[in-house]
Formats: C-alpha cells, sequence, structure tokens
C-alpha cells in the first residue's frame, strides 16, 4: 500500500515534467536536456538469442541441450522484468522511475515481448524498458525477472496493461508467467518431436480456489535478479540466451504425464537442470512422502549478459 | 474473509491510481461505466468495461433496432432466416448443427459461434484476422456468397424497402440514427445489429458468483474439483482459454496491446503433411503460411454446455469427447480421404500434449464446464425476440 502512495505523488511530478518538456518544444528550444539537470531518461535494451544466434520464430537451433539431435524451435519469447536499476561503479543503485506508457510498463513492472516473425500479422513487441534516472554515470545494471507479488495476483479482467496481456496469465492464485518460452525439440521430426518450454512463476501459492488471489505468499516466488557489470544503457544491449538455461536438458524428451519442458512445477523432473539456470534455487519433490531435494542456482548465472555492439 | 477484503483494498487502490495517472476520465470503475456516447454498460461484477467502436457509438434505441433485425426473418433473401437462425437464444446463440446452412439451403463449412459475450473478442469468425469490429463483421453473413448466407447481394434495395415501408421499423431506425435522412442502409443495419450483439454480456454462472461474487457455494464440489484440474499443467486447459472470458483472444477498454491468438489443436493431419481439409484451413487461409494451417481462435467456454457440437467444424459432439480428443493430444482418422494423426501434425499448438483423466475426474471437468452456464444471461428478456419466433431455453419459462 505504501508503494501505491509514492506513486500517487510520483504522477504530478511528472506530468509537470511532461508539461515543461511540450512548453520547451512549442517554444522551439527543445535540445537534449529535456529531463533537466537532475534526471535524464534511459533505455534498456533487450535482445533474444539462442547460443549466440539471434531468435527469429520458426527458425532451428542447432545443439541445444544435451540430448540428440539437440535441434529446437522457439515460437513465444515473453517476460516480465521489475526493479530496474542502474548501478554505480560504488555499487549503489538508481532505480529507474520507468515511464507509465499505459502498454509496456506500469509501476516499477514491464513486459519485453521479444517475438519476431511469430504468427500470422504483425504482433505487437517489445525490446525496451524505458524511465528516468538520476544524471550521474553508472557502470551496471540490475533488474529481478517476473512480477512482484503485489501486482501477479489481480485480477486480469481489471489489472492495468501489461498485466492483462493474456498469454501471460497463468491463474488468478498463481499469477502471471515471469518468463514464456514456447519452444518445440527436434522439431520436424514425426516421431521424436517434443513440445519444451519454460514457464516461469511463482508455485506453491497457498489457497483452495485458482480463481481467486492466493491467500499468503507463494512458498517458491521463483523471482530471480540479475545484476550484469560493464553496462552502458547508452550502447549496449542486455541479450537473454535461452540456450545458457537449457545446456543440460535433453529437448527432445519431456517425462510423460508432466508439464511440457519445465512449467516450475516443484514435481516436474525437466525443471531440475533448468530451475538452478535461470539463478534460481530450486527445490524437486519427486511425490507424496518423497525426500525434497535441493538444488542451487548455478554461478554464475549465463542466461543475461551484456553485449558490446 | 480478511484476504478478501484486502484484495478489494487493493484493487480498489489499482483502480484510484489508474484514474489518477490516466487523467481521460469516463472509466471509473466505481460507478457504472458508460461509453463515449454515454451509453451506460449493465456489466457483472469483476468484468472490465468493452471497448465500444469509436465509429459505432452505442445507443438504447440502436440496440432496440439491432434486436429486431436480429430475429428478423426478413433479413434473408427469402425471408426464411434472421440472424437467429444460426444464433439461436436457447443454445446460447449457437444451432445445434455440425456446420450452419445459408437462407437458400447452401452449406456453410464452419460451426455456428456462439454469441456469448463477442464484444470482448480480440478478433472474430473462427480464424479471420483482419475483422476490426463486430459490424465490419455483420456485413459477412449479410452479404456473403460463398457460401450464400442472408443473401443479400444484388437484392439489397429489395431488403431494405422490406423496412424502409414497415411503419415500427421506420420509428426504430429513426430513434436509432436521428436526423439521418436515409438510414436504410447496410452500414447501419450491421451497425446495429452489433450494437445488439455487443451487449449480449454473460457473467454470472455458478462460476462467476464464486469467484466474482463472493457466493463460494454457487459451484458444487464436483465442479471445484473440476476448475482445479481445468487450471492445472497437467491439462494445459487454460493456456489458450484463459482468463476472465476462458479464451486468451481478448479485448477490452484495459487492453493495449492485441491479444490475438490462434492455435492448431490437432484435429486433422491428412497424410500425415500436417493439412486440414480444403475448406476449412484456418488462419492459413489468410496468410498462406504453412505455420498457420490449421490454427483457429480459441473460443470463449462460457456456456459451452449449450453450443454442442464442437470445434470450427462441429466435429465433435459432446463434451465428454472434447476431453478424449485432448487427452489423447490429438485425433486419430483411421481411413478415408482425411486419415492422419492430429496428435502428429507438425503444426499442432506446442501447448495440446494430451494427458490422463480417471471416470471420475472427467465428470468433474464437465461439471466445471456446467458451473459456466449463466442462465441469468440466458433468460435475460433484453434479448429476447420480439417475434416470438426463438424462444428461449425452456428452463427461463
Amino acid at each position: 500500500m505504501t508503494r501505491s502512495c509514492d506513486r500517487r505523488l510520483l504522477f504530478p511530478i511528472r506530468s509537470a515534467t511532461a508539461l515543461g518538456v511540450a512548453l520547451a518544444l512549442l517554444a522551439g528550444c527543445g535540445g537534449d536536456d529535456d529531463n533537466g539537470p537532475t534526471e535524464r531518461q534511459v533505455s534498456v535494451l533487450f535482445e533474444a538469442q539462442v547460443d549466440g544466434q539471434d531468435f527469429t520464430c520458426g527458425a532451428t537451433y542447432s545443439n541445444v541441450g544435451i540430448g540428440q539431435p539437440g535441434t529446437y524451435q522457439v515460437n513465444d519469447w515473453r517476460f516480465y522484468v521489475h526493479d530496474v536499476a542502474l548501478v554505480k561503479s560504488d555499487g549503489s543503485r538508481q532505480a529507474l522511475d520507468l515511464d507509465q506508457d499505459g502498454v509496456w510498463q506500469y509501476q516499477n513492472v514491464a513486459l519485453l515481448d521479444l517475438r519476431k516473425n511469430c504468427g500470422g500479422g504483425v504482433l505487437p513487441s517489445n525490446a525496451v524498458v524505458k524511465g528516468a534516472v538520476a544524471n550521474e554515470s553508472f557502470t551496471g545494471v540490475c533488474f529481478k525477472v517476473g512480477v512482484p507479488y503485489a501486482l501477479n495476483h489481480i485480477n486480469d479482467a481489471t489489472a492495468p496493461s501489461p498485466l492483462n496481456s493474456s498469454g501471460m496469465l497463468w491463474n488468478w492464485r498463481g499469477g502471471r508467467k515471469f518468463i514464456r518460452i514456447d519452444g518445440t525439440g527436434a522439431p520436424g521430426d514425426v516421431d521424436r518431436a517434443t513440445a519444451f518450454h519454460i514457464h516461469l512463476g511463482s508455485t506453491q501459492c497457498p489457497g483452495s480456489d485458482p480463481n481467486a488471489p492466493p491467500t499468503a505468499a507463494c512458498g517458491y516466488p521463483n523471482i530471480a535478479e540479475f545484476c550484469l557489470d560493464n553496462f552502458d544503457a547508452s550502447r549496449d544491449h542486455i541479450v537473454m540466451n535461452i540456450g545458457a538455461a537449457l545446456e543440460a536438458s535433453n529437448v527432445a524428451f519431456n517425462t510423460p504425464d508432466t508439464a511440457s519442458g519445465c512449467m516450475s512445477a516443484n514435481s516436474d523432473p525437466e525443471c531440475i537442470p533448468i530451475m538452478p539456470r535461470l539463478n534460481l534455487d530450486f527445490t524437486y519433490v519427486a511425490g507424496a512422502g518423497a525426500t525434497p531435494e535441493k538444488y542451487s542456482k548455478v554461478v554464475p548465472q549465463r542466461l543475461f549478459s551484456v553485449h558490446k555492439p | 474473509m480478511s484476504q478478501r477484503l484486502s484484495w478489494t483494498l487493493l484493487l480498489s487502490a489499482l483502480l484510484a491510481m489508474a484514474g489518477c495517472g490516466g487523467g481521460d476520465g469516463g472509466d471509473d470503475e466505481a460507478s457504472p461505466p458508460t461509453t463515449g456516447s454515454g451509453y451506460s454498460w449493465s456489466l457483472p461484477q469483476g468484468f472490465p468495461t468493452p471497448r465500444e467502436s469509436a465509429d459505432n457509438p452505442l445507443t438504447n434505441a440502436k440496440i432496440e433496432l439491432g434486436r429486431h433485425l436480429f430475429f428478423d426473418p426478413r433479413m434473408s433473401i427469402n425471408q426464411t432466416m434472421a440472424c437467429a437462425s444460426c444464433h439461436q437464444p436457447a443454445r446460447a446463440f449457437t444451432d445445434g448443427r455440425l456446420t450452419s446452412i445459408g437462407a437458400t439451403g447452401e452449406d456453410h463449412p464452419r460451426n455456428a459461434m456462439s454469441l456469448t459475450n463477442v464484444v470482448y473478442n480480440a478478433t472474430f469468425n473462427w480464424a479471420n484476422p483482419i475483422l476490426a469490429t463486430l459490424h465490419a463483421q455483420a456485413l459477412i453473413p449479410i452479404f456473403g456468397e460463398f457460401p450464400l448466407e442472408l443473401g443479400w447481394s444484388d437484392h439489397e434495395t429489395e431488403i431494405l424497402d422490406r423496412f424502409r415501408h414497415d411503419a415500427v421499423y421506420q420509428k426504430l431506425f429513426a430513434d436509432a440514427y436521428p436526423g439521418e435522412t436515409n438510414p436504410f442502409n447496410a452500414d447501419r443495419v450491421a451497425k446495429a445489429i452489433a450494437a445488439f450483439e455487443s451487449i449480449l454480456i454473460s457473467g454470472n454462472s455458478p462460476y462467476d458468483k464464486a469467484t466474482f461474487q463472493g457466493d463460494r457455494n454457487a459451484m458444487s464440489a464436483a465442479a471445484r474439483r473440476g476448475q482445479e484440474l481445468f487450471f492445472s499443467e497437467r491439462m494445459e486447459c487454460f493456456h489458450c482459454h484463459g482468463g476472465f472470458n476462458f479464451s486468451q483472444s481478448v479485448n477490452h477498454g484495459g487492453i493495449t496491446l492485441a491479444q490475438a491468438e490462434f492455435h492448431n489443436n490437432g484435429l486433422y493431419n491428412i497424410g500425415g503433411t500436417g493439412d486440414y481439409p480444403l475448406n476449412n484451413r484456418g488462419l492459413w487461409e489468410f496468410t498462406q503460411r504453412p505455420a498457420d494451417m490449421g490454427r483457429f481462435r480459441a473460443p470463449t467456454l462460457r456456456n459451452i454446455e449449450l453450443t454442442a457440437p464442437y470445434m470450427h467444424d462441429g466435429s465433435i459432439a459432446t463434451l465428454e469427447q472434447v476431453l478424449d480428443h485432448y487427452s489423447r493430444g490429438g485425433r486419430l482418422i483411421k481411413e478415408g480421404p482425411l486419415a492422419g494423426d492430429g496428435a502428429k501434425s507438425p503444426y499442432k499448438s506446442e501447448l495440446i500434449v494430451g494427458f490422463s483423466l480417471t471416470p471420475q475426474e472427467k465428470q468433474d471437468v464437465i461439471a466445471f464446464f456446467q458451473s459456466l452456464t449463466d442462465w441469468e444471461f440466458l433468460c435475460d428478456p433484453r434479448f429476447a425476440d420480439p417475434f416470438g419466433n426463438f424462444p428461449q431455453h425452456s428452463r427461463c419459462n
């Protein structure tokens, strides 16, 4: 609730800034200091790759994971981030004050939609997080993948964009899919083609009704933070490499009667090699009465990296 | 109770913020939402405000004209069928046929879709990515020639004259389109019908009462167990039939990103090539992209109990068989010209992978589907035939 109040105070300030910019432009004096001396606009750019190759829907990538034939096709690539911050050389952070664009960004959350050539027609896509930050020099970037608890479990029917993106819904209790990668292992091979997705989200969210918010915080929020050094927002991109998440998986095999690939379930064997590569500790429980197995996150993470032009 | 309360508080805070930040007004959820034209929506609790088409502002008079036209057999060339012939109120605005038949007896390749909540559709028809408005859609059955549906093509004046010379319609058109010298044209007909269709909003089923209206006991224990299965990663139903309208293809006033989705659900795989029957190839007919073969829009599941048979071509008769189809992960057609294993189609959605259900679980999922039947909607007098030709469901009497 306190966060909400903070945001309400921000709106008039931001409107005033916008008004100032508009007036400056009208007066014909639009320079490059639109945000004044204390703040500047920053765009943090993301791009999707599979083991060094640019992602496009329908393309078949080779040598993904450890299985044979190791071919993999991806047909969806979306994820939420929040708490995006730039990091100074002394390690202190400045949170990006995200543009409230009514489309891709809401409060401190942004949806990245890196789909390219997916589906008929032109799909909306977004590879950038935009916001204002103190006009200082930074050397790194931090962000969390996912949607914060207070926003993750709100009703899709009345949620603001991008939290009402229907393809990213899990259900009310479970919240949103934080990452949605839909893929197929061994594509084109009639006998071996296997649906193999990565759907990340919170699990063990208590409650008896899938269409009500959870009754308490989720047992496994599955929100990981990523911090990257040597990042210059004015030139560099952040690469998300799904090949790194799948490096220890056989994408042409899925344990029968479990979700295709890994949908974050604590009982899904396919999640054992994947979740730790999403920078998350993972607890695997084979079934009722089984001893939980702990798998620590793989350090250093390789899912996200800085790409220099 | 307390989490229900804090949830309400959180939601109110969010809505208050949306109002605070937007500054464009007119979308305040606290009072009954109205359209830009001043029409006051009657919305079920928890439902989003629909998007009003900019070039078809809603009025009560236009809706009333649309209701008359929708149920009037004079809308067809030979005065044998109305919109309601394929969209009967007793069947949640479907016709019970595998595929529909036009006014002159021509077969339509597709199953009549329910009009439940069409105002929330991201796209219209089974697989048309370019129809942007309900009134653009309405012109298709009006003018369609292949197959012929209502048969207006080349008979436009003749059919419009029926309304132009009818005293009841003279008043209805004048009220709906005040100040217009000649509102008797296809555009105005389509827009009035679209206005009527856009208020066919269903959101008072037992599921809604349990979910949005605080009456947990509105759903049976079996329906609640079925709901748990429906939303499980085991069945994966909700990946395509998710969200408040049980279809991911959704649009409303709060949607700023297009949410059009089309999926191949493994019904056909002719000769192992992935092909669908020639007259029913889905999104592929618009794009000719191989990946779009057999891709159709996932319809809402609201009132699904009453809209059999199922699928774009009506080729599955019952909800039990629909579950069998998804349980197998696609349909095997052993022989004949359509032979092939849909489960192995190269174009099948990656989210349809099969599952197994015990007989009890299957019945629970069916009970959940039945909890989506909305009798207040089906029996709503606002949606009744003014001429008395197309009765509402017998349970409404």
